[in-house]
Parts: structure tokens; C-alpha cells; sequence
């Protein structure tokens, strides 16, 4: 586990950020809350940590000083989240080489692909193999799965990802080496059994159904329910079947 | 390129003003010239005829006179007395007397006549003017004239010779020129001696111009007297008398009369008259040199007056190039400063000429508007700008997301992340992200189009499925450069006014097409809503285009767009009653880059 520090001057969002994110499973422990960046600087005298993530706007001190006055511990990785989006700031956090500057309120796909970096540096760093047990990748496919089956129609892999506290695309690795198939090609499957069903109801729609299981153009419906059927939506609607099982 | 200019000015202004001048001195040239020359003629001929009103008038007279008193016996016989023999008789002496009174009043009348003789053949004395004697002949000094006379044939009556008198051996020698002229009645010559030095003065005041020569001959073409003004006198004297000699050998006198000849080098016109009278010729020329002398100050003037011409339009030339460069100059100014979005600084005030006012005012008036036109453009963005400011500043933007994060947090914590309240609250944060963020940053249609998906999915939350949204983009202008808020306004509009009335349960379906076409990219946003009549259209697109204060989002748009791209860029409206509305536009790719 790497030592995480976080710097904000309102007190519910400091505990918002370190309590919500599930930061155990990305390998992070938050090991200090401050309100006050003097405060924070106090305590890394005695408290060496990997990662400080601070707030700029805050009474005593803002968070570019914080940044610099932390210049002085050349390994430590600093990230600032804020909601400025003040070019000047995003320039100055690059000459004090920040590591990454988030924008409030947080985008938690954002925010998990900037700390599993942040992780990959530090593995490196301290040549750490990531080795995980099944069990706990299982854990987080389980719900994955449950999430689409719920959610097929608005569904996405950032929603999914944020959901069990990883980046996008480290999900979606993890989910293809543990399931064989993509997470798209699972979603667009189980969207296709529900456009599928939904059609054999002549009430609904061919373009109802298309936004129904979540597509945003008729068009796009059609050539994904072509190349899973292997006939158009409406061949389909009149009973004709192209079973691969058969033909093959 | 200065000097250029200057030099086809001045070329063309001398034309202008050197032809009719040179026109004007020709004609008045050729006007002058033919006065000259009927002076001159008119001249020599007038002289002659003044000569001949003088000298041979008097001459003849005189002689006429003589002739007569010689012809009367009264005085014929004492003559012959007087002459013949020493003594003389009571009527002698009278006649004598008589004829000494009578040649003194000539002598008084005409001083040039400086003697005059009677001379009867076979006689030892005559009769003299100058001698209260009567002189023998080889006593007197003067008596070369008798030679003269006995040369003369027996049928000619009168004969001109030029002679001298040497009077006194002290005095200088008197130049004469000698009349003989038979009497009539008896055997027996008049002489009569004219003075030339003195005749010459006389002839001098008749003549026309000091140019002038004037030459008379005797019968036998020798010269009698001259007067001349040549530079080389005795040299053109016997020029002039050879040349006479030699045309006159040939051809009658006539010929030379009111013609141009040329002697001794030089042009003379020549005036020629015989007297019969006198049996002499008389002849006038005139030189060529002055009709040259004449014209001398007419050229002078012409030569001045072309100088001044000159002068003239090589200042006239300058004034106007200069000021020709000056206004080009300022032409060049006021165009750069224009370009550049200055304040014009030029006043149309100093030009005098018509078509540099009206071409200034032209291109015043152009420019200025263009300025205006710009100016006011500008300020309308700069406004709308400043008004998005200004609401960014009543709420600060700090307040807003550290809020919807506390409330987000606390979603999560009491609901779980998969709360609608949680998405809600994230694209919410999106929507308002997107929409405080400095107007004039430069967005890609991919983030345009991200934002406008977040603001439809708070609306499904709000009215579920009544809202279906598709989207068919091409790919491949997802980088494209667009100003935010581009579309949303317009998807709004359609949710707005799309809207049955009859609040049917109709769903509003809405189609986005985004299509990347050569050189442009046409977007067209579709719905199924109520529709327009064609009044309502007008209506609207009155509206769009008007300048009233209410905030319509169509209307916004349609401004930035003509703002951004120009007018190829404005909104098209289609709609029809109870189908639906479509509204179409194009952005051009190339203009992209060079605007704000």
C-alpha cells in the first residue's frame, strides 16, 4: 500500500475524497487529512509518504505554495485537484512538475486513471510485480456483470470502472483476461438478447428498441443487430433466423 | 518611381501648353513676317519715289528752267555776247546779273546743288554759279566737265557722271555727281553739279530703315553715288555695281524691280527705277539681315515666353506629383490603418481638386463604415461576453463545485454509486463546468458534443422517455473547431417549442446529422415537434434577426455564427405545421483556423 496525503480546506470534502473512493483497492491508504497546508507540511516532517493530493484555493497557504515548500522531498508525487481551471495555475503546476491536476467536483474515472499511473510509477520505482489473488479480481467482475445486466441501456465502461474504483482501462484489461470476451462485446450482447426479445413484441418500435437497449442512432442499432443475428431487426421481426450453430 | 511620375507629367503638360502656343506664335510668326516684308517693299519702293520727287524734280526743273532762259533771245543773245567776247554791253551786264540772281535763289533753296554751268560749244569761258566772273575754262578748276560733255553722243540729251571738284589744293575734294543736259535752242550744255555729301544727308531722312541701300547709275551703268550700311562699304559698293553692270548687260532693269537677289553672299530685295528725266537708274536694296533684325525681339519674346512655359510646367508638375504622392501616401495610410482596425486619422480637408475630394470621401466613407461595421461587431461580442462574466461573477464558480461535490459525496454515502442522483449530479457538474468556462477558449466538436450528451441525459432523468436524442457524426470532424454552446441552444429550442401543446404523450424524437462535406461541415439538428406555419416562421425569423433585448438561443447563435464564419454560415429554418422542424447550417473548415 502507498501512503496517500490529502490537503483541502473544507473539512466534508476532505472526508468525502479519502472515505468514497475506494482507495484500498487501487493500493492506497490515505495515512493523513489535513485542513490546513502548514499543518500537512508539519506532519510530512515526521511522516514520509508517496503522494500528497492538495486543494489550491485554502486560507493559510494555497496549494502551488504547498506544491513548491514540497519541492524538497524529490520523491514525493504531488497532484493538485481543484476547481480552478485558471490557465495560469495549470501552467505554473507544470513547471513545479505536478503530477496531474484535477478538476472539482472529482470525475471519478479521471481520478482513478491518475492514481493507477501514479501507481505504475511507484512499482517501478520500488520493482513491486502486481500480484493479485483471484478472488478479489472475481469480486470486482461479479459486480461488473451485475452492473450490466441492470444497466445495459445506459451502461458504460466509465460508469462500470467507477463503480468498482478502477480506471477504465485497466478494467477493461482485466476484464478480457478474466472473462475471454471485451467488456463491449458482453454489453453489446446482452443488449441484443433484450433488442431480441423486444422484437418478437410487435408493440415496440424498431427505433424505440434501438434507444431502449442504448443506442443513440438507429443506424447504429441496425449494423450492430446485423452482425450479431446476422439479419436485420426487421427480418427478425418476421421470424427469419440465421443460427450459426445450424450452419455451421 | 517619383521621378518617373514627374517626368510623364511634365511631357504631358508642355504638350498641352506648347501647341497652341507654337500655333500662336506661326501664325502670329507668319502674320509679322508678311508685314516685314510688305514694309520692306513698300519701303524701297517709296524711297525711290521719294528720290525721284526730290532730286529729279528739282534737277529737271532746274535744267527745264535753264533750258527755257537759254531758249529766249533777250537772254540767248547776250549770253553768246557775254561768252564770246571780253566786253560786255548794257544789256549783257543785266542778263548777266539776271542770270547770277537766279542761280544764287537755287543755291538757297537747294543747298545740295553745289554749282551749275553754261557752256556754249566753240566758246573759251562759260557761265559758272561759283564765279562772279566769267571764268575761262583753262583757268578754272574745274573744267573736266567739258571732256564729259564732248563725249557725249550728238543724240543723247542728258548724261549723269560722278566727278570731283578741287577747288582749293587745302581743301579736301567735293564729291559730285554731274548733269549734262543739251540745251535745246542753241549748241550749247547746262551743268549742273549736285553735291553728293549733302545730297546723301537728304537721302537719308527718305529712307525706311538704316538697313537700307540705296545706289544710282548713270546710262552707262556706272555708279553715280551710293549710300550703304554694309559693314565692308566699298567692298559690296563694287560687288553691287558688278552685279548691276552684269544683269543689266543681259536683261532690262525691270526684272530686278520687287525681287529677291543674291549679291555679294547676302539677300537683298531690290527696288529699281530709271529716270528718264535724268537718263538715271536708281536702285534700293534692302538685306535679308532686316527682316532678321526686325524679327530679333519677336523671336527674343517667343524664346521668353517658351522659357517661362517651361518653367511653368515643370512646377506645375511638381506641385501635382508631390501632391499626388501625398495623397497616394495618405491613400496608403489610411488603408494600413484601417487594416489594422485603427482609429482613422485622416481628415478629408486639404484637397482642392474635384476628384480627390470625391475619391477621398469615397474611400473615407467606405473605410469608415467597414471600421464601424467592425467596431460595433466587435462590441457586440465584447458585450455578450461581459455579460457571461458578469454572471460568472455574482455566483462564484468555487461555490457552485465545491457544493454539487459535497453533495455528491453525500449522494454516494446515503444512496450508493449507482443513485441516478450520483450521474445526475456528475453530468450536472459537466453541464455547468462546460457552460462557466471562459466563452472564448476554443473547444473541439468532440467536447461540444460530450456536453451537449450530459445535458440530455439530466433532461431524460427529468422527463424519462418522453426525449429520445440519435446522433450520426462522422468521425472524422470530431476535432473540428467549433465556440461552445453551438448546438445546445439550438436542441433546446427544439425541446422548447417542439413541444405539443395538447401535452399529448407523444415523444419528441430529436436527430443531430453532422456531416463533413469537402470543404465544409453541415450540421442539421431535426425534430418531430408541432412545427411552424409559414407565418410563424417569418415570425421567428424576424426574431432571429432582430436587435430587441430578449435572449432568444437561436438567435445568439445565429449571431456568433455570422460573427465566426460569415453570412454563408446563418441558421436555415424549415418547418412544417405538425411534422416537425428542422434547422440546418454549414461551417466552412478553412475559415476555422483564422478566426477567434
Amino acid at each position: 500500500m502507498y501512503q496517500l496525503l490529502i490537503v483541502d480546506d473544507e473539512k466534508k470534502i476532505l472526508e468525502g475524497i479519502s472515505e468514497i473512493f475506494p482507495w484500498n483497492n487501487i493500493g492506497f491508504e490515505v495515512v493523513g487529512k489535513f485542513t490546513k497546508a502548514k499543518a500537512a507540511l508539519a506532519f510530512l516532517e515526521n511522516h514520509p509518504v508517496d503522494v500528497v493530493m492538495t486543494d489550491i484555493s485554502m486560507p493559510d497557504m494555497n496549494g502551488l505554495e504547498l506544491a513548491k515548500a514540497l519541492k524538497k522531498y524529490p520523491d514525493l508525487i504531488i497532484v493538485i485537484f481543484s476547481s480552478y481551471s485558471d490557465y495560469q495555475y495549470m501552467r505554473e503546476a507544470i513547471t513545479l512538475e505536478i503530477q496531474d491536476y484535477l478538476l472539482k467536483p472529482i470525475n471519478y474515472d479521471k481520478l482513478s486513471s491518475c492514481f493507477e499511473k501514479i501507481k505504475t510509477l511507484l512499482d517501478e520505482k520500488f520493482s513491486i510485480n502486481r500480484n493479485t489473488d483471484g478472488s478479489y479480481y472475481g469480486k470486482i467482475l461479479k459486480k461488473v456483470d451485475d452492473y450490466l445486466s441492470n444497466h445495459f441501456r445506459d451502461g458504460s465502461l466509465i460508469e462500470a470502472a467507477e463503480l468498482v474504483g478502477l480506471s477504465p482501462n485497466y478494467l477493461s484489461k482485466i476484464y478480457k483476461e478474466n472473462k475471454g470476451v471485451s467488456f463491449s462485446e458482453s454489453l453489446t450482447k446482452i443488449r441484443m438478447q433484450q433488442a431480441g426479445e423486444m422484437l418478437n413484441d410487435p408493440t415496440h418500435k424498431s427505433y424505440e428498441i434501438a434507444y431502449y437497449v442504448g443506442y443513440d442512432s438507429p443506424k447504429n442499432f441496425t449494423r450492430a443487430f446485423k452482425s450479431y443475428y446476422k439479419v436485420t431487426p426487421r427480418d427478425y421481426r418476421n421470424g427469419i433466423r440465421k443460427d450459426e450453430d445450424e450452419t455451421c | 518611381m517619383l521621378r518617373k511620375y514627374f517626368f510623364k507629367r511634365v511631357r504631358t503638360y508642355f504638350l498641352y501648353m506648347i501647341i497652341p502656343t507654337l500655333i500662336l506664335f506661326i501664325v502670329v510668326g507668319y502674320f509679322f513676317i508678311s508685314i516685314q516684308l510688305r514694309r520692306i517693299q513698300e519701303g524701297g519702293q517709296a524711297t525711290l519715289y521719294n528720290l525721284s520727287n526730290s532730286l529729279e524734280v528739282t534737277v529737271y526743273n532746274l535744267g527745264y528752267y535753264l533750258d527755257v532762259m537759254t531758249s529766249n533771245f533777250s537772254f540767248s543773245l547776250p549770253l553768246r555776247n557775254m561768252l564770246a567776247t571780253n566786253t560786255m554791253q548794257q544789256s549783257d551786264v543785266v542778263a548777266f546779273h539776271m542770270t547770277q540772281n537766279f542761280f544764287s535763289s537755287f543755291h538757297l533753296a537747294y543747298p545740295y546743288i553745289h554749282s551749275m554751268y553754261l557752256y556754249l560749244d566753240g566758246n573759251d569761258r562759260f557761265l559758272s554759279s561759283a564765279s562772279s566772273q566769267i571764268p575761262t575754262i583753262e583757268q578754272y578748276y574745274d573744267n573736266d566737265w567739258l571732256d564729259i560733255y564732248q563725249q557725249m553722243a550728238d543724240d543723247e540729251i542728258r548724261f549723269a557722271s560722278q566727278r570731283q571738284i578741287h577747288r582749293y589744293a587745302f581743301d579736301q575734294p567735293v564729291q559730285v555727281i554731274t548733269l549734262f543736259q543739251r540745251m535745246s535752242h542753241m549748241n550749247g550744255v547746262i551743268v549742273i553739279n549736285i553735291d553728293l555729301d549733302k545730297y546723301q544727308n537728304l537721302l537719308r531722312n527718305a529712307m525706311v530703315t538704316e538697313f537700307q541701300n540705296l545706289f544710282l547709275f548713270s546710262s552707262h551703268r556706272d555708279m553715280l553715288g551710293s549710300i550703304t550700311t554694309e559693314q565692308n562699304n566699298a567692298a559690296f559698293e563694287r560687288a553691287f555695281a558688278l552685279f548691276f553692270d552684269d544683269f543689266l548687260a543681259t536683261d532690262d532693269y525691270a526684272t530686278l524691280d520687287g525681287n529677291w537677289w543674291r549679291i555679294d553672299n547676302h539677300l537683298f530685295f531690290l527696288n529699281a527705277q530709271y529716270s528718264e528725266q535724268l537718263n538715271i537708274y536708281n536702285v534700293s536694296a534692302i538685306p535679308f539681315s532686316y527682316l532678321i533684325h526686325e524679327l530679333r525681339y519677336y523671336l527674343l519674346l517667343v524664346l521668353a515666353i517658351l522659357f517661362l512655359d517651361i518653367m511653368i510646367v515643370f512646377s506645375i508638375a511638381y506641385l501635382y506629383t508631390r501632391r499626388s504622392f501625398f495623397f497616394i501616401q495618405e491613400c496608403i495610410n489610411v488603408f494600413s490603418e484601417a487594416e489594422k482596425g485603427e482609429e482613422i486619422t485622416y481628415q478629408v480637408s486639404d484637397v482642392k481638386d474635384e476628384f480627390g475630394i470625391i475619391l477621398n470621401n469615397m474611400i473615407y466613407l467606405h473605410l469608415r463604415n467597414n471600421q464601424m461595421k467592425m467596431n460595433l461587431m466587435e462590441r457586440q461580442y465584447q458585450y455578450e461576453l461581459s455579460e457571461k462574466a458578469a454572471l460568472q461573477l455574482q455566483i462564484n464558480p468555487h461555490f457552485i463545485f465545491n457544493t454539487l461535490q459535497i453533495m455528491d459525496f453525500e449522494i454516494i454515502k446515503n444512496l450508493g454509486k449507482l443513485s441516478p442522483l450520483h450521474k445526475m449530479t456528475m453530468q450536472l457538474s459537466k453541464v455547468v463546468k462546460y457552460a462557466l468556462t471562459d466563452p472564448t477558449t476554443k473547444v473541439n466538436l468532440r467536447e461540444e458534443l460530450e456536453y451537449l450528451k450530459a445535458y440530455l441525459e439530466i433532461l431524460k432523468v427529468r422527463f424519462g422517455d418522453f426525449i429520445i436524442t440519435y446522433f450520426e457524426v462522422d468521425e472524422n470532424v470530431l476535432d473540428f473547431e467549433v465556440f461552445r454552446l453551438l448546438l445546445q441552444p439550438i436542441v433546446e429550442n427544439c425541446l422548447e417549442h417542439g413541444k405539443r401543446k395538447d401535452g399529448g404523450k407523444e415523444r419528441i424524437i430529436i436527430k443531430l446529422k453532422i456531416y463533413d462535406r469537402e470543404d465544409q461541415i453541415s450540421f442539421a439538428i431535426i425534430d418531430n415537434g408541432v412545427g411552424m406555419t409559414q407565418q410563424e416562421l417569418t415570425k421567428l425569423n424576424q426574431k432571429i434577426y432582430s436587435k430587441g433585448m430578449d435572449n432568444i438561443g437561436l438567435r445568439n447563435v445565429n449571431h456568433r455564427l455570422l460573427l465566426h464564419y460569415g453570412e454563408e454560415s446563418a441558421l436555415q429554418i424549415h418547418s412544417k405545421k405538425n411534422l416537425g422542424t428542422a434547422v440546418s447550417f454549414r461551417l466552412p473548415k478553412t475559415n476555422n483556423k483564422n478566426k477567434k
